[in-house]
């Protein structure tokens, strides 16, 4: 992972997040806080915002022995019994936050750190709590890159030391390493099969799961991402299981301060720990085979207990076939990668069929939208590009909006225009009524490429000249006909006008659509 | 016009849907586009394929946020124009906003094996963890593209603010990656 892994990573950051970012105004006070800092910045400043509420931490210490049909025993679940250790992190977001400079003390907590692969005694645990010493006192080697063999890229190794200690871990407490995992990017549902288990989810419950990105291992572990739709709730969720026959690097941390703890045993007879904080809630499953954790973003209209009830953790992850788990990825990533969507939908096998689409769109408008008139749009045949077939534009008002090829026996629309004309197949992009940039004005003149490429958009387009009046009113041309050239040289408007007028404007007949023939 | 009749456009399957997206939003797109490629004619571009996009998508797609849909194709556009190993020649923002994402990086010599898209989970997760300014500061920063200048103007508040919020988030989303989430 690098700073470009992350920059692109976002991409896949809900749409709510980027909307908010688009519409969010900052309250009055937290301008004048950040005045106030501006003001003050260095100087002691009082915090204005509200403590977060605390939760009392309800210590639950009683054992409480089930018996399960068949099973023996079973226990109940507390963090005592998983805590590993400490860690000191920043301050947790919700907690209040002050415009004072970043150096302030306060701006570090102490975590607990607690295990997610097994109890106190148990080999997993004492692997994670001898691991987590190890990299607690360890300062990886700097140098150049390091890459670990593939075997190891799930694990947080920085050197070869590290991998070697990890290794002595394993051997020490009888754990096997993770393995190298495979990656879904789709849909977890579609790897599942390959674990043995058909759903996550409870057979009868009426929630829903989205999961669309996870990763899985050769014995069967795996952590998926994704959201329950539950009613109107939507709980978003990480859910972690890991075999017992392996070690993982990953730990829970909480602030036992804010954090209340409770068990609770489902319809189906499993027992669970809950955590829960304001925001946040995480629910832990011991089993026999394996340990689950699922942690959750709570909106607060949904209760722990509910989500519960919506899993099947009686789960037991199967070894999955490699070479069907290969192919499955492979899959996965060809189909992120992909459009994800069919371009040739609402493409048609004739110029008819196509412009019967626009005269419907035109239809169905008015009668959605009785208060929308729609801009007359009219057609032509012409030979955009001068091989020697026609191909049919249709005109938005004045100017050429699209111009249709076949492509492969379909209709391709290129990209759209705002084109006009000229003699010897040349056209002018023209500005339209909102520039791209407030008070900039675009003009491009070209040709297309008389060649077999059907769709009418770059690359087909061959640059001339691209002009551009600025805001100031200062007239720019580009010196160099490349599609992305820079406009380099500053011209006079008569310069310009010149070279706009040394084109020959050309007349083509328009006809209406309800008129259309094919040529 | 307003989103939901945009996208009435759409699904009437006329065209004047992308007329009238690019006279609602086609500045935006350019300046998202810009802030990115640091070229008219790239970011030109990539707002164009952005409605050709929206255009074979919508429908099946409703977009809930229309701006935010149309708006993650054009910065998906951007980004694959964006010629990586030549953008610092040209002055990318996008460059320095990497070289900022480096110190979130809670191991930069070998971590985690993660794809693009859990990493994506993984960052909307902690995204939610964030106060609403924190987060819409952090999201015009490295989702937007824009400078501290401009997020200051927006929002009504100091550059070193800011730079403040960056550096505080930046923090906590490297430990929030070193911990991968799983946290109560």
């Amino acid at each position: 992972m690098n700073g470009k892994d992350i920059f692109l990573g976002l991409q896949f950051v809900g749409d709510d997040l980027v909307e908010e970012a688009e519409v969010f105004h900052f309250s009055a006070r937290a301008k004048n806080h950040a005045a106030a800092h501006e003001k003050k910045r260095g100087a002691f400043e009082e915090k204005t915002y509200a403590k977060s509420r605390r939760t009392l931490l309800v210590a639950i210490v009683c054992l409480l022995v089930l018996l399960l049909a068949g099973c023996g025993v079973a226990y109940m679940l507390s963090l005592r019994q998983l805590t590993l250790g400490t860690e000191t992190v920043p301050i947790p977001e919700s907690s209040p936050i002050s415009e004072s400079s970043p150096e302030d003390s306060a701006s570090e907590t102490q975590l607990t750190v607690f295990s997610l692969q097994g109890i106190e005694g148990t080999p997993n645990y004492q692997a994670s709590q001898e691991w987590l010493a190890f990299t607690q006192s360890y300062t990886p080697s700097a140098g150049d890159y390091w890459d670990s063999d593939p075997a190891y890229w799930a694990y947080s190794v920085q050197d070869q030391t590290m991998v070697d200690k990890l290794d002595e871990i394993c051997a020490k407490y009888g754990l096997s390493v993770i393995g190298k995992s495979w990656h879904e990017q789709v849909d977890c549902n579609k790897f599942l099969p390959l674990l043995g288990i058909d759903s996550l989810l409870k057979p009868d419950t009426d929630a829903a799961l989205s999961i669309p990105a996870g990763r899985y291992f050769p014995g069967g572990s795996f952590t998926i991402y994704g959201t329950l739709n539950l009613g109107n709730a939507a709980e978003m969720f990480t859910y972690q299981c890991v075999k017992k026959d392996v070690f993982y690097d990953v730990f829970g941390y909480t602030n036992p301060d804010t954090v209340t703890e409770r068990n609770y045993t489902t319809s189906d007879g499993v027992p669970l720990l809950f955590l829960e904080s304001e925001q946040s809630g995480m629910i832990l499953a011991d089993r026999e085979d394996c340990f689950l954790s699922l942690s959750f973003t709570l909106d607060g209209n949904v209760r722990l207990d509910e989500i519960a009830e919506c899993f099947d953790f009686t789960i037991q992850p199967q070894t999955p076939d490699p070479a069907a788990a290969d192919a499955r990825e492979q899959a996965s990533n060809t189909e992120i990668s992909s459009t994800q969507d069919d371009p040739s939908r609402f493409r048609r096998a004739t110029y008819a069929e196509y412009i019967a689409d626009l005269i419907q769109g035109d239809e169905r408008l008015r009668a959605d939208m009785p208060e929308y008139t729609p801009p007359v749009k009219t057609y032509a045949f012409y030979d955009a590009d001068g091989n020697g077939t026609d191909e049919l534009l249709i005109f938005y008002g004045d100017y050429i909006g699209s111009i249709v090829g076949m492509k492969d026996g379909i209709t391709d629309e290129g990209k759209s225009y705002h084109l006009l004309p000229y003699e010897d197949h040349v056209f002018i992009h023209w500005p339209g009524d909102e520039p791209n940039v407030p008070g900039e004005y675009w003009y491009h003149i070209f040709r297309f490429a008389n060649n077999d490429d059907p769709v009418f958009s770059n690359p087909k387009e061959r640059s001339i000249v691209r002009l551009k009046k600025d805001a100031d009113g200062n007239w720019w041309r580009t010196s160099s006909t490349d599609h992305y050239a820079e406009f380099d040289t500053q011209i006079t408007e008569d310069e310009a006008q010149a070279i706009l007028n040394s084109y020959k404007p050309i007349t083509l007949e328009t006809h209406p659509l309800s008129e259309f023939r094919e040529p | 016009m307003e989103d939901s009749k945009i996208i009435e456009l759409f699904f009437a399957r006329n065209e004047d849907a992308i007329r009238q997206t690019d006279s609602t939003y086609g500045r935006r797109l350019f300046h998202l586009a810009d802030s990115i490629v640091r070229n008219d004619q790239d970011a030109e571009e990539s707002v164009s394929d952005t409605y050709m996009k929206a255009w074979v998508t919508i429908p099946p797609h409703k977009p809930q946020y229309f701006f935010a849909y149309i708006a993650r194709i054009c910065r998906h556009f951007a980004l694959d124009k964006l010629d990586w190993n030549n953008a610092a020649k040209r002055k990318a923002e996008v460059v320095s906003l990497t070289q900022e994402m480096e110190l979130c990086v809670p191991d930069p010599q070998r971590e985690r094996e993660m794809s693009g898209r859990e990493l994506g989970m993984v960052l909307d997760s902690f995204l939610r963890t964030l106060t609403p300014e924190n987060r819409v500061v952090f999201m015009r920063r490295y989702w937007y593209a824009d400078s501290i200048g401009e997020i200051a103007a927006r929002y009504g508040i100091g550059e070193s603010a800011v730079q403040m919020r960056l550096n505080r988030t930046r923090a906590k989303l490297c430990t929030y990656l070193e911990k991968e989430g799983i946290r109560v």
